[in-house]
């Protein structure tokens, strides 16, 4: 089965989300992160590939834009016209408050810094979000 | 193979695709709004239909076609689904297409008059417009996309 950790952006809170999940996230330094706050591969829209878990399943994660609920729906009725199920691919839809906030932060141009100030203030955010996100993970492993 | 044929809301160049590639209407003559509007959904969906992948029908190759209103997305939106797609080891099964490309600013604003801001009678003469001047656009990114689709079937 493949477990898909769905964010506005797929390399802020769902990527730490899909790490939490595995039990990789050492530390709050989210900068040791593969692919943390990595604008290149967030604007080429695939999922980005985790690890596999204990059970042996592929966990991903992947940014939707800023309307979580409409990427969601997308995803579910394409899996359906594709003749496969939530048995095949599990959607986790990680949802924080800052989550619109962190997705404007991507958007800052690079000639104005944007790719530094999007890191600075992404870590910041996601530092004080963090026990959100672990709720989030919890609230799937039960 | 699942074409999916997508733009902003999934309500008026994505549909005359769709139509177009499932031969509902002329590709040879540009259609009035009165044809336009008997196409299904056809400047006719609600907010609740963004993000919903809706058939259309299935063309003579016996491939589905689908369209689906992506807001503002842009083409990334295609490739989240060829990615999930991809993953499911199903890449080969399913081509997305981007239609806003061929929109212009008549069927932009005409589209948002007449969908989002509710006023049907004053945004669909606009839209109208729009749509006959970006009809053989539509028609050219039809006949890409059959094109697109025989050689994938080739491939295979």
């Amino acid at each position: 089965m493949k477990i898909v950790f769905l964010g506005t952006t797929g390399v802020q809170h769902s990527l730490i989300a899909a790490h939490i999940y595995l039990g990789q996230l050492g530390s709050e330094d989210f900068r040791s992160l593969e692919y943390f706050c990595d604008l290149s591969k967030e604007s080429s829209g695939f999922p980005i590939f985790i690890g596999d878990d204990a059970r042996g399943n592929q966990v991903y994660s992947l940014g939707v834009g800023k309307d979580l609920q409409m990427g969601q729906k997308t995803i579910e009725n394409l899996l359906t016209i594709l003749g496969f199920s939530s048995q095949d691919l599990m959607l986790r839809p990680v949802s924080i408050k800052a989550e619109r906030l962190l997705a404007c932060l991507g958007k800052i141009p690079r000639y104005l810094g944007g790719t530094k100030i999007n890191l600075f203030f992404s870590i910041i955010i996601l530092r004080q979000e963090l026990a959100a996100i672990k709720e989030n993970v919890e609230q799937f492993c039960n | 193979m699942k074409i999916i044929y997508h733009c902003f809301g999934g309500s008026h160049s994505s549909v005359l695709a769709a139509a177009l590639h499932l031969g509902l209407i002329d590709k040879n003559k540009v259609p009035g709004m009165s044809e336009m509007m008997k196409i299904p959904y056809f400047d006719k969906t609600t907010n609740a239909d963004f993000g919903s992948i809706r058939l259309m029908g299935i063309d003579e190759y016996h491939n589905e076609i689908y369209v689906l209103g992506k807001k503002n997305l842009g083409k990334r939106y295609g490739n989240i689904l060829m990615g999930i797609a991809e993953i499911l080891g199903v890449k080969e099964e399913l081509l997305t297409v981007d239609c806003m490309s061929r929109v212009n600013w008549s069927m932009k604003i005409g589209g948002f008059t007449s969908r989002r801001m509710g006023w049907v009678s004053l945004g669909r003469p606009v839209l109208g417009k729009g749509t006959e001047a970006a009809f053989l656009d539509l028609v050219n990114l039809v006949e890409i996309t059959r094109m697109k689709v025989m050689k994938k079937v080739q491939v295979r």
